[in-house]
């Protein structure tokens, strides 16, 4: 895109980017999400876990979560999103915190997770793409309704 | 449009948006109004924007019958709402050549009333539109799609919960056990 005011166009591109990988996760979108995570690898910090490329997205969205009629039924709140643009105009860095609230049939609403992104993107073919994303988990609710397996979550908790 | 009116662009809708939450959580139906004075708000129900629940009503258009819908289905105590709403997930894309502007957002509503806790009660996401108008952006068309619910029930009218479809609250617990809830009248 063909813009006067250049860098802004870069960190819009890069804000939307992180918006719709909470839009995809939180609809259920694993054909969106997959496509979002084909350059990346996401690495689940607390667990050791890592999920790579459109794979490791369609792991991460379907296998490693409940869904309900195919839906988490959570919503992942991104806010303090700061961006950084390097000089050379074709990588980024970003940090966000979240934090994601639930509610099922068993869950009243409320929040079960909150925690930090450190994200990494690059231009690739042009197009802006996230190329990594570290997921921290700062403050740990309840995750049994979200979580198909919790893998060394009793080793998490200790904050950053 | 120049990078300093792609800024002020910018701000001014983030300012909208900001004024919208303003407005509603202290109870300012003047400035409510004012937020609306060229726009319409449409809302459905939904299961995280898939399974739509309740399909979105007839729009609500102009500042009088958005001030009317707010009094009509959200329980104020001494003029507020006794809320707060949270704006995530903010992104905006400003279109120079038609002057308008659209924006995608998340939000989450947390309410605290004597004997109800703070805690969230719905989240959703609303899709915008804005348009230059005489000098300043103005908010034109709201879309509001509600899909965590949580216990609106000292924040919502019974009608419009019924309407919602949100019966599992009675259920999970009954009214009567929640004192406090003051008539809306």
């Amino acid at each position: 895109m063909i813009n006067p005011a250049g860098s802004l166009v870069n960190e819009q591109v890069i804000a939307a980017i992180v918006a719709d990988l909470a839009d995809a996760f939180d609809s259920g979108d694993a054909r969106q999400f997959g496509e979002l995570l084909r350059y990346a690898r996401w690495r689940l910090i607390a667990t050791g876990a890592e999920f790579v490329g459109t794979r490791g997205a369609e792991a991460l969205a379907s296998r490693s979560v409940r869904l309900y009629d195919g839906l988490p039924r959570t919503q992942h709140d991104v806010s303090n999103l700061l961006i950084e643009v390097a000089p050379s105009g074709d990588k980024a860095t970003a940090r966000s915190e979240f934090a994601v609230l639930q509610a099922t049939e068993d869950l009243p609403l409320q929040f079960i997770l909150a925690g930090h992104y450190e994200d990494a993107f690059a231009l690739v073919e042009e197009r802006w793409r996230l190329t990594s994303r570290d997921e921290h988990w700062d403050l740990i609710g309840r995750l049994d309704q979200h979580l198909a397996v919790v893998p060394g979550c009793e080793t998490v908790g200790k904050g950053r | 449009m120049n990078r300093e009116e792609v800024a002020e662009a910018r701000r001014q809708v983030r300012g909208i948006i900001s004024a919208y939450f303003n407005a509603l959580d202290t109870g300012d139906m003047r400035a409510l109004g004012e937020v609306f004075r060229y726009g319409r708000t449409r809302a459905q129900s939904s299961r995280s924007g898939a399974q739509v629940i309740a399909e979105p009503d007839e729009p609500y258009e102009g500042s009088e019958r958005i001030i009317q819908q707010f009094v009509t289905h959200n329980y104020f105590y001494d003029g507020t709402p006794s809320t707060k709403h949270f704006t995530t997930n903010l992104t905006m894309e400003i279109h120079h050549e038609t002057n308008r502007a659209t924006s995608r957002s998340r939000f989450t509503v947390v309410q605290a009333r004597p004997g109800f806790p703070l805690q969230p009660i719905v989240t959703g996401r609303y899709v915008d539109s804005f348009e230059w108008r005489a000098g300043r952006w103005w908010l034109v068309d709201r879309f509001e799609d509600c899909f965590l619910w949580g216990d609106v029930r000292h924040h919502l009218v019974d009608e419009l919960r019924r309407r919602l479809q949100l019966p599992e609250f009675e259920r999970r617990a009954p009214r009567a056990e929640i004192p406090d809830v003051p008539d809306h009248s």
